[in-house]
C-alpha cells in the first residue's frame, strides 16, 4: 500500500484516540493527508464534500424517522407496547429481547436506512427494558445488530445505490434482500434464545404463571393499535403508491403526531423537548456523513482503492478466495468508512474483479450490503455503534463489546452466503 | 461570564430552531403527498427545500449538541490524565473547527459573489443554504473555544441535556 | 503528470467508454507524459451540478460535465434544454458546430479549456398506459427532470413530479408515478420493463456533456501536448456522437426485447407539444439573459 494511505490511516488512529470528536476527526485527517500528499485547494474540496455528503435526498428520511421516534418516546404508547408484548413472548427463552430484534426486522421493512432503524427502535425499547432488568449488554447488542437489518430488508437506500451504479435491477435486489435479512433475524433470536438457557441470569427471572397467558396476550390487543395504525399507515402509504419511500418517513411523523393529539399526550413541551432531542441526533449523524464524505473523497485523491485493486488483481486469487480477500478488505475499510462512501468508493473498482470471477451481480450486490452492515458495527468508525451510544450515554469501548458477538454472527453468515450463494439467488430468479 | 451564557442561550434557541426545521420538512413533504394524491398537483421545489432544510438543520443544532456532550467521541485513554486529555482533544477539536468554518464561509462567500443557484427547477440561490450552515459552524467553533474557558475555570464542560430539555436522557450508566 | 478524471456515470456508459478511450489515446499521442485515470460512478464525490466549478477551481485537472446541470453557474449552458427548441440529433449535430465558438468563450471565461462534447440520446417518456393524443397525457404522473421537461409536461395536463432518481424505481413499482422521462441508456439501467409498457421519444429537450481541462493545467502543458490533445479530441468527437447514436440504438434493442412497446408519436402530438412549449421557451430565454435570443435567433437548421 502506499505511503500516503499508511499515513492517512495511522493519523486516523491517532486522532480518534486523542479524543477529538469523531466528525470533526475524520475530516481532520483528511485535511491533514491532502495538504501533505496532494496540491489541490483542500478547503475548496472540504466544503464541497461537506456539501455534497449531506445534500442526497435519500438521507432526509433519516431526520424524520428521528423525530418520530423523539415523539414516540415521550407518548404513553410504549409502556402499554411492552405489556402487550411480553406474555407472547414470555416463554420464548431471552423474553423481550426478542422484541428488540422483531422491532428492528419490522422497521426495517418501512425505513431503507440502518441508522434510523437502530436509533427509532432503540429510542423506543431501551429504557423498558432497562427497567425491567434485561441485560444492558444484550439489549445494546441485539439493537446494533438487528439494526443493521435496516439495509438488508427492503426497502433499502444502499440496495438502491448499488443497483443503479450496478446497472442491477433494483427489484431483483430487494427481492434478494428479503431471504437473507429472515435467516439473519433467525440467528440473532437463535443466539439470544441459546445464550438465556446457558446464562439464565441476564433475563429478568419473572413470575412464569402461564395459566392466564392467552388471556393477558388478548387484553394486551388495544395497546398495539396505535403501532398497527402506525406502521400499517407507512406500509399503505409506501406499496399503495400514495408515496415514495422516503416521503413515507413523512407520513410516519404525521400519523404519529395525529396518534399523540389522539391520546391527548401532545403538549408544546413535549413538542419542545422532541424538537431538541431530534437536533442532537440529526446533527450528531450529520456532522459525521458530512465528515465520512470528504475523508472517502480524500482516500479516492490519495489513489487508495486503486492501490488495492491492483494489488488484488495481482493475486490471482480463485473465485472463493477473492470473496474471502474482498470480506477484509471490506471489513478493513468498514472499520473507517461509512456504508454509502464504501459503495460508491469501491462499485467502480472491485465490480469488475467479482464480475470476471464469474458472481451474479445480485449476489455481490447483497454480499456487498451485508459487508456495509458489518461496518456500522465496527469500531472506531460506526454509525450504529454513535446511534447506540447517544442514545445510551455509555463509552463507545462498552457498546462495541455489547455489538461484538452479532458482529460475528454476521461474519459468519456472510460466510455461509459465499458457500451456498443460491441462498440468495433463488427467490430473484422466479421472478 | 455574560458572554458564556449568552452563546450557550443562542446554541439553545438554534438547537431548537434545528428540531423545528425538521418538523417543517415533515410539513412540507405530508402536504406534496396530499396535494399530489387529492388534487393533482405537485409542488416542485420539496425535495429540493427539504435537503436544504436539512442541511442548515444539521449545522444549526452542532453547537448545542456539543454543549450537551451530544458528539461522539473516543474517550478510551481519558482515565490515563483526564484534564491532560481534555484539553488536547479540545484544543485539536478546535484548530479542525476553526479550518471547517474557514472552508464553508469561503463556500458561501463564493455562492454570494457568483451568485450561484440550484439550477434546478426551484433555482434557489445557493448563499442562503451555506449561509445557515457556515454560521452553525462558526457558533461549534466558539462553543470548542468556550469549553477551554470551561476547563481553564475548572468548571463542568459539559451541560446535562436532560436537566436542560428532558432531551436526549443518557439512560445507562 | 497525471490527471484525474471524474465521472458521474459508471464503467460501461458509453460516456465513460469513450472518455477512456480518449484517455488512452492521450497516452499515446503525449508519449505518456499525460496520464489520465478515470473514477467513474462518482466515486472521487463529485456530483454532476458543481462540475463547471470543481474544474474552474482547479479541484480536479480535467472533468466531465452534463452542460444542463450548469445553469446555476452558467444560465446559457442549458441552451440545447430549451423545451421544443432542436427538433432532432441532425439538428443537435448542426448546433454543436454553430454554438461551438460561444461554448468555448463560456468555458474559458470558468477558467478551462474545452476539449469535446458529447450528447445524450434523444429524450423519451417511458409511461404505463398507451399514449395516442394529448388527451391521454392527461394527470399522468411522470417523474421530470429539469425546469423544461417539468414545464412541458405540466403545460400537456401531466402531473410532473420531482423525485431523486434512487426513489423513482420503488415508486413506479408501487404506482406513486406512472411515467419517467430520460433516454434509452437510463431506462435500461433500471429495469424499466419491470414496470413499463410503452416508451415514446418526445424529444422535449437536449442534452450534451463536455470535457473540459482547468485553464491553468492547460496553460502549463508545452504546445505540443496541446496541440496533440486539441487534435486527438477534434478526430474522436464524431466518433463519440456516433457512439450516443449506437447507445440508443442498442438500448432500444434491449427494451424492445424486454416487451417495451417502441413507438412514435403521432406529428399532431408532437406539433401540439411543440405549440404549448412556445410561451415557455419564450419564457426561459427571457430569463437567461444575456446573448441567449439573439444566439437562438440566429440558428438556422438546415
Ligand atoms: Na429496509
Ligand atoms: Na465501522
Amino acid at each position: 500500500m502506499p505511503l500516503p494511505s499508511i499515513v492517512a490511516i495511522l493519523s486516523l488512529l491517532a486522532i480518534l484516540a486523542s479524543g477529538a470528536w469523531v466528525a470533526l476527526g475524520l475530516m481532520g485527517v483528511g485535511i491533514f493527508s491532502l495538504e501533505v500528499f496532494r496540491t489541490i485547494p483542500v478547503e475548496k474540496l472540504l466544503a464541497q464534500s461537506i456539501w455534497n455528503g449531506i445534500s442526497s435526498p435519500e438521507l432526509l428520511a433519516l431526520p424524520l424517522f428521528i423525530l418520530m421516534a423523539e415523539l414516540l418516546f415521550r407518548s404513553r404508547f410504549i409502556d402499554g407496547l411492552f405489556s402487550a408484548l411480553e406474555p407472547w413472548v414470555r416463554r420464548l427463552p431471552g423474553g423481550l429481547l426478542h422484541t428488540n430484534i422483531l422491532a428492528c426486522a419490522f422497521f426495517a421493512l418501512v425505513s431503507g436506512s440502518s441508522a434510523a432503524t437502530t436509533s427509532s427502535v432503540g429510542r423506543i425499547t431501551i429504557s423498558e427494558l432497562d427497567g425491567r432488568g434485561y441485560d444492558r449488554r444484550l439489549t445494546v447488542g441485539t439493537l446494533a445488530g438487528a439494526g443493521t437489518l435496516g439495509f438488508l430488508i427492503p426497502p433499502s437506500i444502499v440496495m438502491i445505490v448499488y443497483g443503479v451504479m450496478s446497472q442491477t435491477s433494483v427489484l431483483k435486489l430487494f427481492t434478494a434482500g428479503i431471504v437473507p435479512g429472515l435467516l439473519l433475524t433467525a440467528c440473532f433470536m437463535t443466539f439470544i434464545a441459546v445464550l438465556s438457557k446457558l446464562r439464565p441470569g441476564i433475563v429478568p427471572q419473572g413470575t412464569s404463571d402461564n395459566s392466564r397467558i392467552w388471556r393477558e396476550r388478548l387484553q394486551g390487543m388495544p395497546s398495539l393499535l396505535p403501532f398497527v395504525v402506525l406502521i400499517g399507515s407507512i406500509l399503505g402509504s409506501m406499496y399503495g403508491g400514495i408515496a415514495s419511500p422516503t416521503e413515507a418517513a413523512a407520513v410516519a411523523v404525521i400519523v404519529t403526531i395525529v396518534l399523540m393529539a389522539l391520546e391527548r399526550s401532545l403538549s408544546l413541551s413535549v413538542l419542545k423537548a422532541a424538537a431538541v432531542g431530534t437536533a442532537r441526533t440529526v446533527s450528531m449523524l450529520g456532522l459525521i456523513i458530512a465528515a465520512a464524505s470528504f475523508l472517502a473523497s480524500a482516500i479516492g485523491f490519495l489513489g487508495m482503492p486503486q492501490a488495492v485493486a491492483a494489488f488484488i488483481n495481482g493475486m490471482n486469487l480463485p473465485p472463493l478466495g477473492l470473496i474471502v480477500l474482498l470480506m477484509l478488505v471490506y471489513i478493513v475499510l468498514g472499520s473507517f468508512l461509512e456504508g454509502m462512501s464504501i459503495i460508491v468508493m469501491t462499485i467502480p473498482i472491485v465490480m469488475p474483479l467479482v464480475v470476471h470471477a464469474g458472481y451474479d451481480k445480485i449476489w455481490f450486490g447483497v454480499f456487498l450490503i451485508l459487508m456495509v452492515e458489518l461496518a456500522q458495527i465496527s469500531p472506531p468508525v460506526g454509525m450504529n455503534l454513535f446511534v447506540l451510544q447517544g442514545l445510551t450515554g455509555r463509552p463507545l469501548s462498552s457498546v462495541v463489546r455489547a455489538a461484538f458477538p452479532f458482529f460475528l454472527i454476521m461474519l459468519c453468515f456472510v460466510f455461509f452466503l459465499a458457500v451456498f450463494p443460491q441462498v440468495v439467488s433463488f427467490l430473484p430468479k422466479l421472478l | 461570564m455574560i458572554f458564556l451564557s449568552l452563546v450557550d442561550r443562542l446554541s439553545r434557541a438554534l438547537a431548537f430552531l434545528s428540531g423545528a426545521v425538521i418538523f417543517g420538512i415533515a410539513l412540507l413533504v405530508a402536504s406534496e403527498i396530499f396535494l399530489r394524491n387529492i388534487v393533482g398537483v405537485s409542488l416542485s421545489f420539496v425535495w429540493e427545500v427539504s435537503v436544504y432544510l436539512h442541511m442548515c438543520a444539521i449545522f444549526l443544532g452542532a453547537a448545542w449538541t456539543l454543549r450537551t456532550g451530544g458528539h461522539i467521541r473516543v474517550t478510551l485513554l481519558r482515565a490515563v490524565m483526564p484534564r491532560l486529555f481534555e484539553w488536547f482533544a479540545t484544543l485539536i477539536g478546535l484548530v479542525i473547527s476553526a479550518y471547517v468554518t474557514n472552508a464553508l464561509t469561503l463556500l458561501a462567500w463564493g455562492y454570494y459573489a457568483t451568485g450561484r443557484t440550484s439550477g434546478s427547477t426551484t433555482d434557489v440561490p445557493l448563499v442562503y443554504p451555506a449561509a445557515f450552515i457556515a454560521f452553525g459552524s462558526l457558533l461549534l467553533t466558539v462553543q470548542i473555544a468556550l469549553r477551554l474557558v470551561h476547563l481553564a475555570m475548572g468548571r463542568p464542560v459539559e451541560l446535562d441535556s436532560v436537566r436542560e430539555e428532558g432531551a436526549n436522557a443518557p439512560i445507562m450508566d | 503528470e497525471n490527471w484525474d478524471l471524474p465521472l458521474a456515470w459508471p464503467a460501461t456508459n458509453y460516456i465513460s467508454v469513450s472518455a477512456q478511450k480518449f484517455a488512452d489515446d492521450v497516452k499515446t499521442a503525449t508519449d505518456g507524459r499525460i496520464e489520465i485515470t478515470l473514477h467513474t460512478g462518482g466515486s472521487l464525490g463529485f456530483k454532476g451540478p458543481e462540475m463547471l466549478s470543481t474544474v474552474g477551481d482547479g479541484l480536479v485537472p480535467i472533468g466531465d460535465m452534463l452542460l444542463n446541470q450548469q445553469v446555476g453557474t452558467e444560465p446559457l449552458l442549458g441552451m440545447t434544454s430549451l423545451p421544443y427548441f432542436l427538433s432532432s440529433f441532425e439538428q443537435l449535430k448542426q448546433f454543436n458546430d454553430y454554438f461551438r465558438p460561444t461554448l468555448d468563450k463560456l468555458m474559458e471565461k470558468n477558467n478551462q479549456k474545452l476539449l469535446y462534447t458529447i450528447p445524450w440520446p434523444q429524450q423519451q417518456i417511458w409511461t404505463k398506459t398507451e399514449v395516442t393524443d394529448i388527451a391521454s397525457l392527461s394527470g399522468i404522473k411522470i417523474r421530470s427532470y429539469d425546469r423544461a421537461s417539468t414545464d412541458v409536461f405540466a403545460s400537456a395536463g401531466m402531473t410532473p413530479v420531482q423525485l431523486p432518481w434512487g426513489e423513482v424505481i420503488p415508486s413506479l413499482a408501487a404506482g406513486a408515478i406512472d411515467a419517467v422521462a430520460t433516454s434509452s441508456p437510463s431506462a435500461v439501467d433500471g429495469s424499466f420493463w419491470e414496470f413499463i409498457k410503452y416508451g415514446y421519444p418526445t424529444r422535449q429537450t437536449w442534452n450534451m456533456n463536455a470535457m473540459t481541462v482547468n485553464l491553468d493545467r492547460w496553460n502549463a502543458l508545452g504546445e505540443e501536448d496541446q496541440k496533440a490533445i486539441m487534435d486527438l479530441a477534434m478526430k474522436l468527437e464524431p466518433a463519440f456522437w456516433q457512439a450516443a447514436q449506437d447507445e440508443d440504438a442498442k438500448n432500444s434493442a434491449i427494451l424492445k426485447e424486454h416487451g417495451i412497446a417502441l413507438a412514435p408519436i403521432s406529428d399532431a402530438l408532437r406539433a401540439e407539444l411543440a405549440k404549448r412549449a412556445e410561451p415557455l421557451r419564450a419564457a426561459a430565454l427571457e430569463k437567461m439573459g444575456g446573448d441567449a435570443k439573439t444566439i437562438v435567433d440566429g440558428f438556422k437548421p438546415k
